[in-house]
């Protein structure tokens, strides 16, 4: 069984005539990357805002590390946070903000600062004034802020907004080096798909306050994945025909009238033939598979992202 | 609390802010020390100020060996190196946005605002008595002995006058938390002591009232320290005392409560 970082139950937040959150449910598992998904104003970051305590829900809970209400603060030095632009004292050096939060939150440790600038290959610059840094720098000096405690759980608000092409890619390797040699749980908040999909291994889609689905990388990929679908009334029959006649072990149960097969190999008119031929009714047999951005527009419902 | 404090003194001592401040209280107090003459910021009329005067000194006589009280008699002077202090230890938080760390990482927002309350009315104590005893100093040394009181009266009246001074300051805590914004801050704070001033002129013009005089002589802000400075009478200056401590605990209970409730 998975330890769980941080749960939510039926977590909302109003403000007077607008709904930011509806009865938000969501888990977090120990060793996650954990990524949001949903447009901007689709309330990741009012989620982010709640469990990070600069906003109060409206109604709801929320347990980090099994701690809840007040308990949940005495948590918060096993937290690493972005939230939102990434904020620091624009007339001091990227070293200097670092080490007022170091000596704000009692490190001692100051070689930690030069380990997470490295970490974040901002050593060069470390001397360089903040408010002449690029928004990229100004990423991952939020980055380097979030590691600087040697957290359990690192929650990052579209850390990779302003990022170049390079830099993207060497945050990935970053997170995933954290993720699986520090054993940091990661929850990273975006709206760019492809990106949140490289990294994270589970996923939360959001739109308008409410959860769309919470899903893991392999359930996402099944359903993303060219496939053919097809519509019978007797799966278990049909699964056993699959099986036995034609040899088709990649394929998934979605209910009790679709099935979904992932062989490349099997062709469509050849399938319906031996599925007619051993009496299954099929009602339907159609080519799918999506892209995450067709995948989220569907669970949207809208055309337009 | 120490890991925060030491944290802003850090900060502190990076920036320009503390020292534009100790430049405003050196070249205050060194002109009014040179010049032998308290000066002032705030209003100018003549007929309000004898008004004063009278009421203080008894019959207008010599103040020259009371120079240096009579330079920390208009300490309402600090009241701009004051806004700068609550500025650079609060509102620079809110300006660049960095309470956002601060609240995600290290502390509540009740004791964020504990914190930040206590560090303003500290930074003011420290503040104020370093200037007094800064003008005491510098005086002995330009004025020489004529000028010059025991040092006793110096503390004193610096005690004195602490309370309303931190009650002000802890109004301008509360400004600083509501608004949030350094724009709206700074000219809300600056404009509130000039607004004050110019409605009690304005309607000491028109009135000519000498129940005004008074009354604005009792416990008005720029009067009340003046006569603080002069040693008044007991029950005057535990008043003066009981309002500066009532202002600290409503400001603390009523900003407290507003910051617990608004969303950073």
């Amino acid at each position: 069984m998975h330890e769980i970082v941080l749960q939510t139950k039926n977590l909302s937040k109003r403000y007077k005539n607008f709904t930011a959150l509806n009865h938000v449910d969501m888990t977090v598992y120990k060793g996650d990357i954990y990524g949001f998904i949903g447009r901007n104003g689709a309330g990741k970051t009012t989620i982010m805002k709640i469990i990070t305590g600069l906003t109060e829900a409206t109604s709801g809970e929320f347990e980090i590390f099994s701690k809840k209400g007040k308990a949940v603060f005495e948590e918060k030095k096993r937290m690493g946070c972005m939230i939102e632009n990434p904020a620091f004292f624009g007339n001091l050096t990227a070293y200097q903000n670092l080490k007022y939060y170091c000596l704000q939150k009692g490190i001692t440790n100051l070689e930690r600062i030069d380990e997470v600038l490295a970490l974040v290959q901002l050593t060069d610059v470390k001397n360089k004034k903040f408010r002449k840094f690029s928004l990229g720098m100004k990423q991952r000096l939020g980055i380097a802020f979030a590691m600087l405690d040697n957290p359990d759980l690192i929650i990052l608000d579209e850390p990779i907004n302003g990022l170049d092409p390079i830099g993207i890619s060497e945050l990935r390797e970053t997170f995933h080096k954290l993720n699986q040699e520090c054993g940091i749980t990661i929850i990273i908040s975006s709206h760019i798909l492809s990106e949140l999909y490289a990294v994270s291994n589970r996923f939360l889609f959001i739109d308008k306050g409410q959860v769309l689905k919470e899903i893991t990388k392999e359930e996402l990929d099944l359903e993303c994945m060219r496939c053919l679908v097809v519509k019978a009334d007797d799966i278990r029959h049909m699964a056993t025909v699959l099986e036995s006649k034609m040899n088709i072990s990649d394929y998934k149960v979605i209910d009790n009238n679709e099935i979904r097969i992932y062989d490349e190999k099997v062709k469509a008119t050849e399938l319906n033939k031996v599925l007619i031929q051993n009496d299954i009714n099929v009602s339907g047999i159609f080519e799918s598979g999506v892209s995450l951005e067709d995948y989220f527009k569907s669970l949207v419902g809208e055309v337009q992202l | 609390m120490i890991n925060m404090m030491r944290a802003d003194l850090y900060r502190i001592f990076k920036g320009v802010g503390i020292y534009i401040a100790i430049i405003l209280i050196v070249l205050m107090s060194g002109i009014s020390i040179k010049m032998k003459d308290a000066g002032q910021l705030g209003r100018s009329d003549s007929a309000f100020d004898e008004a004063i005067s009278y009421e203080i000194t008894g019959d207008g006589s010599d103040e020259s060996s009371l120079l240096v009280r009579s330079i920390i008699s208009t300490n309402m002077n600090l009241y701009y190196p004051l806004i700068i202090i609550v500025f650079v230890l609060l509102v620079a938080d809110f300006s660049n946005k960095t309470i956002k760390n601060t609240l995600t990482s290290a502390t509540s927002k009740k004791k964020y605002f504990m914190y930040k309350m206590l560090m303003c009315l500290f930074g003011t104590i420290i503040f104020v008595t370093i200037s007094n005893l800064y003008t005491y100093a510098v005086n002995f040394i330009v004025n020489g002995k004529a000028y010059t009181e025991p040092i006793g009266n110096i503390f004193k009246a610096t005690f004195l006058q602490m309370p309303l001074l931190l009650g002000i300051v802890s109004f301008l805590v509360l400004l600083g938390f509501l608004f949030k914004k350094p724009a709206i801050f700074n000219a809300v704070s600056i404009c509130f002591v000039m607004v004050f001033q110019l409605l009690a002129q304005a309607v000491y013009a028109i009135t000519k009232a000498d129940v005004i005089v008074k009354f604005m002589s009792k416990y008005e802000l720029q009067t009340a320290l003046k006569k603080l400075a002069y040693f008044p009478d007991s029950k005057y200056a535990v008043t003066c005392m009981c309002i500066g401590f009532a202002e600290i605990l409503l400001c603390t209970m009523l900003g407290c409560f507003l910051f617990k409730k608004s969303e950073v």
